[in-house]
């Protein structure tokens, strides 16, 4: 029976001892294993039960749009100055490098693919892990710790209904929704050093990177970000559920949030690259 | 000491007396290697304010958690009625618990909601009347637990002092109408004036009410003001329960230890003391 409390920390697995200290990297290793293998079946049910109460009444849809104010307007200014100055840099390296091949014309073309592709949607969803992560993980571990979260359940409101499934909706929302204009001001910082560094017109600018750049890059990018705000919205949500201790509990969750979410983003990203390279 | 644990438990074979409104049937609970409860049984009958005593760290409030259905024991059975809730799915049970409130230590104020939001919490789920009505409920609720100053509808948890969140806890109980209550240490960290105001509170709730109360406490005024029957929480298991009379002139050790808060006695043999 599916239970809040299985998601609190059940303590330390415990390895008995081994006859000599030879084995002791073999049973740390088995007990990290055994750690890391109960965080995901715990992460993956939570994740499992709040798709399922997204179509289930009652729909709270004022919740979800705070959340998601939350998430994509207050993030925005964070999510911007990231893409900007990424899509600097991006063309300024890349047009000094190719400038040794004498290929700096190829610059838009190469720094919008990577923009689409991978820099806007990775780099905004760990600016979003950063900020609304930790954010998430913090409010729901005080509120676990202060027993907000028990007189939820005692008042007969499903935890998961009324905290997770808002800020999963507005995380899987607004991740790509800022990513999109991550898109777009990328491209327009990359311009911005295309015209004053590499001496390229706006209009070749963007005549090139439209040239190059194919819906499917888009595409790529975008579908990322929905799994990476689903990360981030679940993991945030698991360990805020999971907090116990006091201030420093809730600390030390907030920090794991933003070291996991990082984490599973970046090992999400290689995998799912391979599955989009052969599905777009 | 041991043999006194067994003498006070009672038997789970026993069939329950017909008017036991709560039964607990050999509720064992664990954290990890920490075992708190070990085989609880005890019954709640209708109508009555049921106090649980014990040391602190014993496991009162798991206990009322248990019995909320906050927590599921690793074994043993937990009824209301003829409903065994320890087994209910999480949609019937949260149906369930609907009939039951819990009044926090902490008084587990919702922190981003004003007071107003609070109390009208449990209608607004229930989303069975209409905003204004809920409004009324809300003015009602809170004149119940004399907090008519109509400025502290807007406020927030952290604008009030610590007796003030306890009357907002119960205002938001009693929006639930509920037909059980479970108070967790209502007195705990307030001053002895305002300790007694609440204990006048749970009063003025039971007789306005009629719920069958669980109260756990460690405030021995508390006990006798407004408890009907005692039970006493020991090592995971209940090794007492009588009625507040027969708990003023008991002659078990370790329930006159505790009464007269000696720190030198049966229940804290062996043990560190505070």
């Amino acid at each position: 029976m599916m239970n809040l409390s299985q998601f609190s920390d059940p303590g330390p697995v415990v390895v008995e001892q081994a006859p000599s200290d030879l084995l002791r990297p073999f049973r740390s290793a088995r007990q990290w294993f055994e750690q890391a293998c109960r965080h995901a079946g715990a992460l993956s049910i939570l994740l499992g039960m709040a798709l399922v109460r997204i179509f289930q009444p009652p729909f709270r849809f004022r919740q979800w749009i705070a959340q998601m104010e939350q998430v994509g307007v207050h993030s925005l200014a964070v999510a911007l100055l990231t893409a900007t100055f990424t899509g600097m840099v991006m063309v300024l390296q890349t047009g000094v490098q190719l400038g040794r091949f004498q290929s700096e014309t190829m610059t838009p073309g190469i720094a919008g693919i990577a923009l689409l592709r991978e820099i806007a949607p990775v780099l905004t969803s760990l600016a979003i892990a950063a900020r609304v992560g930790a954010g998430i993980t913090a409010e729901l571990g005080t509120m676990k710790v202060t027993e907000q979260i028990d007189a939820l359940e005692s008042i007969g409101t499903d935890p998961i209904h009324y905290l997770v499934v808002p800020r999963l909706v507005a995380c899987m929302v607004m991740v790509p929704a800022l990513t999109i204009l991550a898109d777009m001001v990328g491209i327009l910082g990359g311009c911005l050093i295309g015209v004053t560094k590499l001496g390229i017109s706006v209009r070749s600018y963007l005549d090139i990177t439209f040239h190059w750049v194919a819906p499917q890059d888009f595409y790529s990018g975008f579908l990322k970000t929905i799994v990476f705000g689903g990360i981030v919205a679940t993991i945030g949500s698991y360990l805020g559920l999971r907090s116990s201790g006091g201030a420093e509990g809730v600390g030390t969750s907030t920090t794991r949030s933003v070291v996991a979410a990082f984490i599973l983003i970046l090992i999400s990203d290689y995998f799912l690259t391979e599955i989009l390279l052969k599905v777009l | 000491m041991i043999s006194g644990i067994e003498a006070t438990r009672i038997d789970p074979a026993i069939s329950p007396k017909p008017e036991a409104r709560i039964r607990l049937v050999d509720v064992h609970l664990a954290f990890g290697p920490q075992r708190v409860l070990r085989g609880v049984n005890l019954e709640i009958f209708s109508g009555e304010t049921l106090v649980v005593v014990g040391r602190s760290g014993e496991g009162k409030s798991v206990l009322l958690k248990v019995i909320d259905g906050i927590l599921k024991p690793d074994k043993g059975e937990v009824w209301v009625e003829d409903q065994r809730i320890d087994t209910l799915p999480p949609r019937a049970l949260n149906e369930f618990r609907r009939r039951i409130a819990m009044v926090f230590q902490g008084a587990a104020l919702f922190d981003s909601m004003t007071v107003e939001e609070n109390v009208a919490f449990p209608y607004r789920e229930r989303r069975l009347l209409a905003d204004k009505s809920i409004r009324e409920r809300v003015v009602e609720n809170l004149r119940r637990v004399h907090l008519v100053d109509p400025g502290v509808l807007r406020k927030k948890p952290a604008e009030l002092s610590g007796g003030m969140k306890k009357r907002v806890g119960v205002a938001r109980a009693l929006s639930m109408e509920p037909e059980i209550i479970l108070w967790d240490e209502p007195t705990t960290g307030l001053d002895p004036v305002t300790a007694d105001a609440i204990n006048d509170l749970i009063l003025e709730v039971q007789q306005s009410t009629h719920a069958t109360s669980v109260v756990v406490t460690h405030d021995m005024a508390s006990v006798f003001k407004v408890g009907n029957r005692v039970a006493m929480l020991n090592q995971g298991v209940i090794v007492y329960t009588g009625t507040v009379e027969e708990t003023r002139e008991t002659e078990n050790a370790m329930v006159s230890q505790f009464v007269q808060g000696r720190a030198q006695g049966p229940l804290t043999e062996g043990l560190p003391v505070g």
